[in-house]
């Protein structure tokens, strides 16, 4: 299979292009949170770090899950390309999971009165966190690119079982953690949260920049990838 | 009574911090 290091470099120079986008995103998204949006009525300024959390949090997830599937992939194709993007898309989800488990406990200590509680969501969210701790651990120590490919998948598939049972869990379980509350209308559900439309966009704000800042850490770290399995394969020799 | 602005701001200095430092090593990776 044809590793271009040419392509690896372009995709490093366009990540960098977008996860700066990502980060001017971020610096507006402050601006739109911090100024833009009201405290809320019960939770006061407390609940504006909702407006890191929640797009992190749907990103970590959407990031494991397409390390998943390309798992599912690599296993099938064994093609090496989806194996670096299956790794890039990985660091992504540790990158955004850092996120989402900094800024909850900091939320958990003032609306709960404790930094961590061992309920659903919140343990599964740590066992995946570490479950790709351990998927980079494992990569770490494999030298042969097709058995580290192989053996990393089969951790990556995890995250297929993994995401949606956390997504589900505050409504499969007595869970402690907040409901979905962003995709309940009125008109669906009569018991669904009105929100002032200044939440609803900042939250949706965070979800286009954390989709660039994904794009920008993904494409930069499959460029990195693609350029060392080349380098391994002997591709960049001719 | 919980000062909540004070933790609001921790939360957002942490995530700038966290999402900054990848920036960083986005930037250096070669």
């Amino acid at each position: 299979m044809r590793l271009d290091p040419a392509a690896a470099t372009r995709a490093i120079a366009r990540g960098r292009v977008i996860y700066l986008l990502g980060l001017i995103g971020v610096a507006a998204l402050y601006w739109l949170a911090l100024a833009g949006s009201p405290a809320d009525r019960i939770q006061g300024m407390v609940f504006k770090t909702v407006y890191l959390h929640v797009p992190a949090a749907v990103w970590m997830e959407l990031s494991f899950l397409i390390t998943g599937v390309l798992s599912v992939l690599v296993l099938w194709l064994k093609d090496p390309r989806l194996d670096c993007f299956a790794e890039a898309s990985a660091e992504a989800g540790l990158l955004f999971g850092s996120v989402v488990l900094l800024t909850g406990p900091i939320w958990g200590r003032v609306i709960w009165g404790a930094w961590w509680v061992w309920e659903p969501r919140l343990t599964f969210t740590l066992l995946l966190y570490l479950l790709f701790v351990g998927y980079f651990s494992l990569r770490g120590t494999l030298q042969d690119p097709q058995e580290r490919a192989r053996f990393a998948a089969v951790v990556g598939i995890m995250a297929l079982f993994l995401v949606p049972f956390i997504h589900l869990a505050v409504d499969l379980f007595a869970s402690q953690h907040p409901e979905h509350v962003l995709l309940r209308t009125p008109t669906t559900d009569p018991n669904a949260p009105r929100f002032d439309p200044a939440v609803t966009r900042t939250i949706l704000t965070g979800m286009g920049v954390f989709a660039l800042l994904y794009l920008g850490a993904a494409l930069s770290r499959y460029g990195v990838a693609i350029r060392k399995a080349a380098l391994e394969t002997g591709e960049d020799d001719d | 009574m919980i000062d909540t602005v004070r933790y609001m701001i921790a939360a957002y200095v942490v995530a700038g911090l966290v999402l900054l430092g990848y920036g960083v090593r986005v930037f250096r990776r070669r």
